[in-house]
């Protein structure tokens, strides 16, 4: 007992802490004091990235890949007709959001980005074109695979065989007619998001009335002093133009994704982890936690899945019904409709004004949907209208387009 | 002696006041160069992108951000999020405080539904130790958005406070469905007596983190995570490994450099232990990794170097008991080190009241052993070991208070459980523990 008790320490003569402190002054001339003290703050034995983001258009879609994977995170995606030649077609996706002035931010090779093309009507894609990067650091360059028909449809993927390569931060061309630019550009994206959270801080409208209204500030900021809270920001990019005719030659869905390679599936294949068309649906209507559940779907499952939130949002701010057939008649499912054979797009102009449709990077599809959501566009209903909701008062700045390809304009 | 004191204090005070930062001692890169210098340059071939190296620079411009609009809550969050990563990849407890102050304007600005704030005010809270603060923020914060995030950070709360209970139903754990991320949940099993399970399941978050942009210091922090639980099942060739890659990963991880010199101590690698000793304390002198060094200098012949390094402790010791810091790390160490042990006991109760976990009890434990306080003794043990931890050193201490007590049996069985569970838990103690259990046991 009495040996094994040497373990246990006894009371020992408390130390000088003066003197020890004076043996250390030499130390203490070469650090920080406040270095000194730091161990205090624990590094957390369990890991706290607690910040949740900042939600724009997509922007930060979900808390996994806005903390730990941004390279996947989708933001907007474009489709419009060239301005240079109408027999061609542009598609742009968006990712890795809220790029700070001189920040570098990585592309990821393990990361897949696809557009995906339905021109049978089914919202299935026929048609998908595959971007991956390739190597680290400085070497890092794109391989475009297709357009052509998937190997694979639905939430899993597999690369076609490569169709051009290129570099990064530059344009290039291949056969075709395709012309592709992969890197940063300033983030076309305009909106007053500052004011947008104070109007609709959360989304859970399923549970309304809770005791909190969905409410808090009935008005966008006016002109003057509304403010583009994506303006200080840059934003990844994939822009390719090429003729219409590889995707399609009349009413088309399009949609991008992102894919990781995952062991849990064989060798070779690509598991979904975000899906985006239609800016501001998941954003205005749809309950935060059910996103990362919507980015692992297709866009078969969206008619059941997100129609739901329209509805019951609608109901919350106390607008009629019709309002939410209306919504959900033009966004659900969510793909961007487009007419490969019709010119002049707007947006919703394919379920609306029997044009091109699409996506332009100047078309404010805040006021659009907001105007119809709060307003009377589209349905003509004035009852419950909010005016000081129909619009976020900003528009696109044009310092920050470009009239060639690739159109989104130079970064900051 | 006297001058020599307030000179200290007058430093010190001034140090703190002051906010220079420990980029101008050349503890981290300046300013100037990360704006100019490309990441890419850097990194001959990479494995992660540095994004570290622009911390600094992404700060200055969200800091920018809301000078022109001090008014704006999104732009607050935004800055404080990157304070709170910044403090993870240097160590300046000051980017905590900034933290919490940006989080707290954003409050004020947005009082209701800013989710983003809450939670960073309540991570802030939680890294200054403000533990029931940081869960009252939580629970106040009326976050109809349970989400992930959320979840994960009450769980991480309540774990520090010890509500284990809680944290089981929260996760869903005994329902099979976890709804935490899985570190969390790792965490949650380690503290538990699960470890085999928080192994796995840690393993596959360090996979799914292994992305070359993923943040550097992120997946480093989970391959020490993945060397701690290495080295707590004994398997120290993994523990080695996982925090080589650690550092590879994040070449400044502090916690990389603890976790080595434990490893090596236990296995009396002196040199090397001392040697990540020392490239931890040029990061952040830490209680923990001083103390190895001290072990090692004195193992090493190194008597005056090792009286030097307690210097040191005892100054960290001052400093902190100056600002009203209590921590655990001190405690341990003056128990294991035979020295100021009243104090040991004193800011052992304290952890305590603290926060009731696991670790707290079994320092509390350990102390009051030391102290001759047995039946207090016994029943922080009691506490620590009462989820069934498969931490050895938990279980050792356990073992040696039992014996104390002369409770034969339940003595054997703390000790032997420390042996197996890990073979080489403790430069002194895992010898120790054999040695007592052969007293226990003769062999006929």
């Amino acid at each position: 007992m009495r040996n094994a008790q040497s373990s246990i320490p006894n009371k020992g003569m408390l130390v000088d802490t003066a003197q020890k402190m004076a043996r250390s002054l030499n130390w203490m001339k070469a650090r920080s004091f406040r270095t000194t003290v730091a161990f205090v703050a624990i590094l957390l034995t369990v890991l706290i990235y607690a910040t949740p983001p900042a939600r724009a258009s997509d922007h930060q879609d979900t808390t996994f890949l806005a903390t730990k994977l941004t390279a996947a995170d989708l933001t907007d995606l474009f489709v419009f007709e060239s301005p240079k030649d109408p027999n061609n077609v542009v598609l742009v996706m968006d990712f890795d959001p809220l790029i700070a002035v001189g920040e570098t931010r990585p592309f990821d090779p393990d990361i897949l980005y696809q557009f995906k093309i339905d021109n049978t009507g089914d919202n299935i894609e026929d048609v998908v074109l595959q971007f991956n990067i390739n190597g680290k650091g400085s070497r890092q360059n794109v391989t475009v695979r297709g357009p052509g028909r998937p190997v694979i449809a639905g939430t899993q993927s597999a690369l076609l065989p490569a169709s051009m390569k290129g570099p990064l931060n530059q344009p290039f061309s291949g056969h075709n007619g395709m012309k592709v630019f992969v890197g940063l550009r300033k983030d076309p994206f305009f909106f007053d998001l500052e004011q947008f959270f104070k109007i609709i801080p959360d989304r859970n409208y399923l549970f309304q009335p809770n005791p909190n209204p969905p409410f808090q500030v009935l008005s966008f900021r006016p002109p003057g002093q509304a403010q583009d809270t994506l303006a200080p920001f840059n934003v990844n990019s994939i822009i390719i133009e090429l003729p219409k005719k590889l995707i399609g030659n009349g009413k088309i869905g399009a949609w991008m994704t992102t894919s990781v390679r995952t062991p849990r599936l064989r060798k070779g294949i690509f598991a979904q982890i975000e899906r985006l068309a239609v800016p501001a649906l998941n954003e205005l209507f749809m309950d935060f936690k059910a996103h990362n559940n919507s980015n692992l779907q297709t866009p078969t499952k969206d008619a059941l899945n997100q129609s739901q939130f329209i509805q019951a949002f609608v109901n919350a701010i106390g607008r009629p019904k019709a309002i939410a057939d209306a919504v959900i008649s033009v966004v659900i499912p969510d793909v961007m409709q487009a007419d490969l054979s019709k010119s002049n797009g707007t947006y919703f102009g394919t379920q609306l004004g029997k044009n091109f449709g699409g996506r332009r990077p100047k078309d404010d599809v805040i006021d659009v949907t907001t105007s119809v959501v709060f307003g009377d566009a589209v349905t003509g209903i004035t009852t419950g209208k909010i005016p000081g909701l129909v619009s976020d008062n900003v528009g696109p700045n044009d310092a920050n387009f470009l009239p060639n390809f690739p159109y989104l304009g130079n970064p900051l | 002696m006297l001058r020599i004191l307030w000179l200290l204090i007058l430093t010190s005070l001034l140090v703190l006041s002051k906010p220079s930062n420990t980029q101008a001692l050349g503890l981290f890169h300046p300013n100037v160069s990360i704006a100019t210098v490309s990441a890419n340059q850097i990194v001959k071939d990479p494995l992660v992108f540095p994004d570290y190296l622009q911390r600094s620079h992404i700060i200055s411009v969200y800091e920018e951000k809301v000078s022109q609009s001090p008014d704006s809550s999104l732009f607050l969050r935004l800055l404080g999020d990157q304070y709170l990563k910044r403090f993870r990849e240097v160590g300046d407890i000051e980017d905590v405080f900034r933290a919490e102050q940006v989080a707290r304007r954003s409050l004020a600005l947005q009082p209701y539904h800013n989710q983003g704030a809450f939670m960073l005010l309540a991570s802030a809270l939680l890294s200054q130790h403000q533990f029931q603060q940081a869960l009252n923020v939580i629970n106040n914060a009326q976050i109809l958005d349970d989400n992930l995030s959320s979840t994960s950070l009450k769980a991480s709360i309540l774990m520090e406070l010890g509500n284990y209970e809680a944290v089981e139903q929260i996760l869903q754990i005994s329902q099979g469905t976890s709804n935490g991320n899985k570190a969390v949940i790792a965490r949650y099993l380690e503290l538990t007596g699960n470890l085999a399970s928080a192994r796995q399941l840690l393993d596959e978050a360090m996979e799914e983190m292994d992305f070359y942009t993923t943040s550097a210091e992120i997946r480093a922090w989970f391959h020490v995570r993945a060397g701690d639980l290495a080295f707590a099942a004994g398997d120290f060739s993994l523990s080695e490994q996982r925090y080589q890659e650690a550092l590879e990963l994040f070449p400044q991880h502090i916690a990389a450099f603890t976790g080595l010199a434990r490893l090596c101590a236990s296995q009396h690698r002196w040199q090397d232990a001392l040697n990540a000793a020392n490239q931890g304390i040029e990061l952040m002198p830490l209680i923990e990794t001083l103390g190895y060094k001290a072990d090692a200098q004195k193992a090493l012949g190194n008597p005056k170097g090792a009286a030097e390094t307690e210097d040191l402790i005892g100054l960290v010791a001052y400093l902190s008991k100056a600002k009203g810091i209590y921590d655990r790390a001190l405690a341990v160490y003056y128990t294991e080190h035979n020295t100021h042990l009243a104090d040991a006991l004193l800011i052992a109760r304290r952890e305590v009241a603290l926060r009731d976990d696991i670790h707290a009890e079994d320092t509390l434990a350990w102390a009051a052993a030391a102290n001759g306080q047995w039946q207090e003794a016994q029943q922080a043990a009691y506490k620590a070991t009462r989820y069934g931890t498969q931490d050895a050193l938990l279980q050792f201490h356990a073992g040696m208070i039992a014996f104390h007590l002369g409770e034969r049996e339940e003595a054997i069985n703390r000790l032997t459980q420390a042996i197996s569970l890990n073979p080489q838990f403790h430069h002194k103690y895992a010898e120790e523990a054999r040695q007592v259990l052969a007293q226990l046991t003769p062999t006929p």
